[in-house]
C-alpha cells in the first residue's frame, strides 16, 4: 500500500521548486576528492593538536599536554604578538601604499604612471623568497649594496636590514604589488559619477574622495587587507631570513622549528601553534562579515571612458617620486644585487666578476636535479589545480544537485591555512594514510601538496569567468544537434579554455616559486629550486644562491615573455579571424565587472 | 539672480568636434531643454556648464559670475559652481543611507547639524521620501532612487540645476508622473533649470524653451509649441515627429500664403505656415499623419475650397494603429502616412491596392527648410541661433 502511494507519488514534481538531481558518480567522487584533498589536512591539524606522536611515528595516544603546554608557553604567546605585529603593520603600511598608487594610476595624470601595473605583475610574479633572500644580501653587513652606499654616505650603518624594520620593510614591498593588483579592478569599476555627483554637490576633489570614493570601495579595501594580513600571518620566508638571526619569532617560524628541531617532531605543538593561526583567519573573516554584513556596493560604471584624468599640478611628481622608490626598492635594487652577487667570486667581494658560480651551479648535479623537479611540479601541479578548479566551478554553476555547492566550500576552508599551516597540515594528513605514507619525502608528495596548496587561487582565477559562459550558449548547441558531451567539450571547455590556461599560467609561477611546502615535504634529494637557494644561502654560498636564482628569475621572466608574445601572435590571429571570441560575451556579462547595482 | 550664458563654446574629444561654437542663454528661473539625438552635444554641454568638463574655446556665465573661459585662464572647479545636478544613472552614493546622502551638499557647506537635519526632512517630505530617510539608497526602487537624487540636487538651493537625462531609467508610466514633480520642483526652486533629453516628448511637456542641437550645433531654439508646430528644418521637423517630410520646389507666394509643387510633379499644395521663400526655392513640405485627410478618389470631401489640393495616389498598407487607421499611401510618387480616426473623414475603411486621395490641409503642412541632411551632412549648415524661424510668425 505504502509502496503504492510512493509510486503514485514520486514522478509529481512540486512546482516552483527546482528539480533537484541525485548527485552524478562524478560529483560523488569530486565531493570525496575535494574533502580528502582540502579539508582532510586542516581536520588532522585540529586532531593533531591533541596527539602525543605523529601518525607514523609508534605509539600515539589521546591527551590536551601538548596544547597546553603549548598554550601556556610564554615565548609561544609571544610569537603570537610578533605575527600580529608584523602581519598588522605590514597591511597597513603597504594597503595604503597600494591604495595610493591605485588611485595614481586610474585617477591622475601622474607621469609614470603606465609603469606600475607591469611593474607590479613581475614583482608578484617573483617568489617572496627572491625579496627576503636579495635584502638579506643587501643590508649584508659590510658588503651588501645599500649597506656599502649608506656606509658611504653617512659613515656609519643606520640601517640593519635583520630586524623589526627590514622584516617590515621588505614584507610591505611584496605585498604592496599584491593588493594593488587585487585594487585596480575595483578602483576602475567604481562609477565616476560618484565623485562628480559629490563635486557638484560642493565637495572639493580631495573631500570626495575620502568622503564617497573611499568609503564606496572600503568592502574591496577591507577584503584586500584582510586576505593581505592572513597571508602575511602565515608568511615564513621573510621572517625567517630577516627575522629569526635577530631572534625575532612569529608563529610561522615558530611552527618551522617545533618541527624541525626535535625528532619526532613536536607534533602536537606545532599543530596547536598553526590552530592558533586557523583561530585568528577566523576571527578576522568573522569581523568582516559582521562590518559589512548585507551592504554589498558592488558598482557598475556606465561611461567609464569620460572620466577626466584629475591634475593635481605639482603633487604629481609625489606621485612619481613614490612610484620611482617603490621601483628602485622593490625591484632594481633586489635584481640588482641578485646579478652583481651571482657574478662574484665570494659574496661581497667586488672584484674579479665572473660566471664561475654559473657553471659551478650548472655543474652540480643538484642543481639540475631541482631544475627539472621545479619544472615538473610547476607545469603539473599548475595543471592540475587549474583542472580541479575548472572542475568544481563547473560543478558548482551548473549541477543541480544540493552536494554542488560543497567542493567549492571546502576550497574555501584551505584560506584559513596560510602558508606553513597547510604544509604541516597536509603532512599530519599524508602520513596518515598508508599508502601515501611511502611517497613522503619523494618529488610526489611534494607535487600533491602544491596541487591542493594552489587550488585556491586557481579556483579564484576560474571561477568568474566560467560564470559569465551563459547556458544559453550550450543549449543553442544542443538545439543545433550536438550531443551533450559535444557540446560540452566543443563549446563550454572551448570557451573556459583561455581562463584555464591564465590559471595554469599563475598557479605554475606561484608553485615554481613556493617555499612553504619543499621546506617541509622534500628531501634533500628531490628539493625545488627554491629550496635549494635557501640551502645554499644557509650555508653561506650566498653568491651561489644568487646565481640559482638568477637562472629561476631568467627562467620565469622567458616564460613571461613567451607568453605575452603568445598572447599578441593569438590576437592577431583572432582579429584576422570573426567572430572573436570576445564577441560571444553577452552583453551586462562584461568582465571583470560585478553585479549591477539595483 | 542666476541666468547661464555660454558663449562660442568650444568642446572636441581627439579629432572629434563634439561642440562647436556654441552660444546659448538661459533666464532667471527658465526650463531650458537641450533635445537631440545621442552624440550630439548635449551632454557634453550640460557636463562643461557643471564644470565636469573643460571647452576649449568659449565662456560660460552663471549669474554675473564668469566660471569657465579657457583664453582668460579662468576656470572655477564643479564644487565652487553653486549648482545641483541629477545624474542619469542617479549617482546616489550605496555606502549611505536616503537622509545621509541628501544631506551630503549642506555637510560640505558646513551647515549647522539642527539646520541641516530640518532642510534635508523639508525637502524629502517635498518629493515624498521622507519616511525612508533612514534606508540604505540600495533598497529603494527606481523611481524613488530618483526621487532621492532630485532631492539631493535641490537640498542646498542652488542657483541653477542641471538634469542629465534623468527619466531614460525609468518605465513609461513613472516617466510620465516624474515629469510632473520635477516640473514642479522646478517652479518651487525659483532657479534656473537645465534639462539634457533625448525625448522629444519630454522636452515638449517640460520645458519653457527648447533647443534641438545636432552634431555639436544648435537646429533651432523656441517655445515647445512653436518648436513643436513650426520646426525650421527638415531634422527638426523629423526629430520631433513629423511623419511626412516631401521635397518640393517653391511655386507662387502671395498674402502670406506659399503654394508648393511637389518633387514627383504633384500638386500645387497650399500653406500659410512656416518659412516664406521666394519661388524657385527648393523646400521641404513638412506635415504630421494625424492631420492629413484621406478619401476614396472619384469624390474630392469639398471641391469649392480655394486652395483645394487633393493629390491622388494608391493606397499601399493599412494598419490598425489603437482607435486609428495608418494608411501608407503612394500619393505624387512618394509615400505619405496618414492617420485618421476609424470612422473619419474616409467615412468607411479603405482597401489596399485602391485609389485614394490625399490632402494637406492649409494649418497642416509646415515648409521647412532643407537641411540637405543627405547630400553635405556638416559643413554646410548654418549656426543658428536664438531665432531661428523666420517669416510666418
Amino acid at each position: 500500500m505504502s509502496t503504492a502511494t510512493t509510486h503514485f507519488r514520486a514522478p509529481v514534481g512540486r512546482p516552483g521548486v527546482a528539480r533537484r538531481r541525485r548527485p552524478s558518480p562524478g560529483l560523488i567522487l569530486l565531493c570525496l576528492l575535494s574533502l580528502g584533498l582540502f579539508v582532510w589536512p586542516v581536520a588532522m591539524l585540529a586532531y593533531g593538536a591533541f596527539r602525543t606522536a605523529p601518525p607514523g611515528f609508534g605509539q600515539a595516544h589521546w591527551s590536551a599536554s601538548g596544547f597546553t603546554a603549548t598554550l601556556s608557553s610564554g615565548a609561544v604567546w609571544h610569537a603570537f604578538a610578533n605575527s600580529l605585529i608584523l602581519s598588522g603593520s605590514t597591511v597597513l603600511i603597504s594597503t595604503a601604499l597600494a591604495v595610493y598608487l591605485a588611485w595614481t594610476v586610474t585617477r591622475t595624470a601622474t607621469p609614470l604612471r603606465q609603469i606600475v601595473t607591469p611593474m607590479a605583475v613581475l614583482i608578484f610574479a617573483i617568489p617572496p623568497l627572491f625579496f627576503a633572500l636579495s635584502w638579506a644580501m643587501l643590508g649584508e653587513q659590510p658588503v651588501g649594496l645599500v649597506d656599502k652606499a649608506l656606509h658611504a654616505m653617512f659613515g656609519v650603518t643606520p640601517l640593519n636590514i635583520q630586524s623589526w624594520f627590514g622584516m617590515i620593510g621588505v614584507s610591505v614591498l611584496g605585498a604592496t604589488a599584491a593588493e594593488y593588483l587585487l585594487l585596480l579592478g575595483p578602483f576602475l569599476a567604481l562609477d565616476p559619477s560618484f565623485e562628480e555627483a559629490s563635486l557638484v554637490c560642493g565637495a572639493s576633489r580631495l573631500r570626495s574622495f575620502f568622503l564617497i570614493e573611499l568609503p564606496a570601495l572600503a568592502p574591496s579595501v577591507l577584503g584586500v587587507m584582510i586576505l593581505g594580513f592572513v597571508l602575511g600571518m602565515g608568511l615564513l620566508t621573510v621572517p625567517l631570513l630577516l627575522g629569526e638571526p635577530a631572534g625575532i619569532y612569529v608563529l610561522p617560524t615558530a611552527i618551522y622549528r617545533d618541527y624541525q628541531a626535535v625528532t619526532p617532531p613536536d607534533y602536537a605543538g606545532a599543530s596547536t601553534l598553526a590552530l592558533l593561526l586557523v583561530a585568528m583567519v577566523l576571527i578576522l573573516v568573522a569581523f568582516q562579515t559582521r562590518l559589512l554584513g548585507r551592504r554589498s556596493f558592488t558598482t557598475v560604471t556606465g561611461k567609464s571612458s569620460r572620466r577626466e584624468r584629475l591634475d593635481i599640478g605639482r603633487w604629481k611628481w609625489l606621485g612619481t617620486a613614490v612610484i620611482v622608490i617603490y621601483g628602485l626598492l622593490a625591484l632594481v635594487l633586489p635584481l640588482g644585487q641578485f646579478v652583481l652577487g651571482s657574478l662574484e667570486s665570494y659574496f661581497g667581494v667586488y672584484s674579479h666578476l665572473s660566471l664561475n658560480n654559473y657553471s659551478t651551479v650548472l655543474h652540480s648535479p643538484g642543481t639540475s636535479s631541482a631544475f627539472e623537479t621545479t619544472l615538473l611540479v610547476a607545469v603539473v601541479a599548475g595543471f592540475g589545480a587549474s583542472a580541479l578548479g575548472v572542475w568544481v566551478a563547473l560543478t558548482a554553476q551548473r549541477s543541480t544537485s544540493r552536494l554542488r555547492r560543497l567542493p567549492d566550500l571546502s576550497i574555501w576552508v584551505l584560506w584559513a591555512v596560510p602558508g606553513i599551516t597547510l604544509s604541516l597540515g597536509l603532512i599530519w594528513a599524508y602520513l596518515s594514510v598508508p599508502g601515501l605514507r611511502s611517497l613522503y619525502a619523494t618529488q610526489w608528495i611534494v607535487l600533491l601538496a602544491l596541487i591542493v596548496g594552489t587550488t585556491p587561487i586557481a579556483s579564484r582565477a576560474v571561477t568568474g569567468p566560467i560564470g559569465q559562459i551563459s547556458r544559453d550558449l550550450e543549449e543553442a548547441a544542443r538545439t543545433a544537434g550536438a550531443s551533450g558531451f559535444r557540446a560540452t567539450t566543443g563549446i563550454l571547455l572551448r570557451l573556459i579554455l583561455p581562463s584555464f590556461v591564465v590559471a595554469w599560467f599563475i598557479t605554475g609561477i606561484v608553485s615554481s616559486g613556493n617555499l612553504d611546502i619543499p621546506i617541509l615535504l622534500a628531501s634533500p634529494n628531490n628539493q625545488t629550486v627554491p629550496l635549494l637557494a635557501y640551502n645554499q644561502f644557509n650555508d653561506g654560498s650566498l653568491a651561489q644562491a644568487a646565481a640559482t636564482f638568477c637562472l629561476l628569475i631568467g627562467i620565469v621572466a622567458a616564460v613571461l615573455v613567451l607568453a605575452a608574445a603568445m598572447r599578441f601572435v593569438l590576437r592577431l590571429r583572432a582579429a584576422g579571424r570573426s567572430p572573436a571570441l570576445g564577441a560571444l560575451r553577452l552583453p551586462g556579462h562584461r568582465p571583470g565587472l560585478p553585479g549591477r547595482r539595483r | 539672480m542666476s541666468a547661464v550664458e555660454l558663449v562660442g563654446l568650444r568642446k572636441s574629444y581627439a579629432d572629434v568636434t563634439v561642440l562647436d561654437d556654441f552660444s546659448l542663454r538661459a533666464n532667471q528661473g527658465e526650463l531650458v531643454t537641450l533635445l537631440g539625438p545621442s552624440g550630439c552635444g548635449k551632454t557634453t554641454t550640460l557636463r562643461c556648464i557643471a564644470g565636469l568638463e573643460r571647452a576649449e574655446r568659449g565662456e560660460i556665465r552663471i549669474g554675473e559670475r564668469l566660471v569657465a573661459c579657457p583664453e582668460r585662464r579662468v576656470f572655477l572647479p564643479p564644487n565652487r559652481r553653486d549648482i545641483g545636478m541629477v545624474f542619469q544613472s542617479y549617482a546616489l552614493w550605496p555606502h549611505m543611507t536616503v537622509f545621509s546622502n541628501v544631506a551630503y551638499p549642506l555637510r560640505v557647506r558646513r551647515r549647522d547639524r539642527q539646520q541641516r537635519h530640518r532642510q534635508v526632512m523639508e525637502i524629502l517630505a517635498m518629493v515624498g521620501m521622507d519616511r525612508y530617510a533612514r534606508r540604505p539608497v540600495t533598497e529603494l526602487s527606481g523611481g524613488q532612487q530618483q526621487r532621492v537624487a532630485l532631492a539631493r540636487a535641490m537640498v542646498a538651493r542652488p542657483a541653477v540645476l542641471l538634469f542629465d537625462e534623468p527619466l531614460s531609467n525609468l518605465d513609461a508610466k513613472l516617466r510620465r508622473s516624474m515629469r510632473r514633480e520635477i516640473r514642479d520642483a522646478h517652479d518651487r526652486s525659483g532657479g534656473t533649470s537645465i534639462y539634457v533629453t533625448h525625448d522629444q516628448e519630454e522636452a515638449i511637456t517640460l520645458s519653457d524653451r527648447v533647443v534641438v542641437i545636432r552634431g555639436g550645433r544648435i537646429q533651432q531654439v523656441g517655445t515647445p509649441k512653436e518648436i513643436y508646430t513650426k520646426p525650421a528644418t527638415r531634422f527638426v521637423a523629423d526629430f520631433i515627429g513629423f511623419e511626412n517630410l516631401l521635397t518640393a520646389t517653391v511655386s507662387e507666394a502671395r498674402d502670406g500664403s506659399t503654394a508648393v509643387q511637389l518633387k514627383s510633379g504633384a500638386g500645387p499644395v497650399w500653406t500659410s505656415k512656416g518659412v516664406t521663400r521666394a519661388p524657385g526655392t527648393e523646400v521641404v513640405l513638412a506635415a504630421r499623419a494625424d492631420e492629413l485627410e484621406i478619401g476614396p478618389l472619384g469624390s474630392p470631401g469639398s471641391p469649392g475650397e480655394v486652395p483645394a489640393a487633393a493629390i491622388p495616389g494608391v493606397i499601399r498598407s493599412r494598419t490598425y494603429a489603437g482607435g486609428r487607421v495608418e494608411y501608407l499611401v503612394q500619393a505624387g510618387g512618394a509615400p505619405v502616412v496618414v492617420r485618421v480616426p476609424e470612422a473619419g473623414s474616409a467615412g468607411s475603411l479603405l482597401d489596399v491596392g485602391g485609389d485614394a486621395w490625399v490632402r494637406f490641409p492649409a494649418d497642416a503642412a509646415v515648409l521647412v527648410d532643407d537641411d540637405n541632411v543627405e547630400r553635405a551632412p556638416q559643413a554646410a549648415e548654418p549656426a543658428v541661433e536664438s531665432v531661428p524661424v523666420q517669416g510666418a510668425t
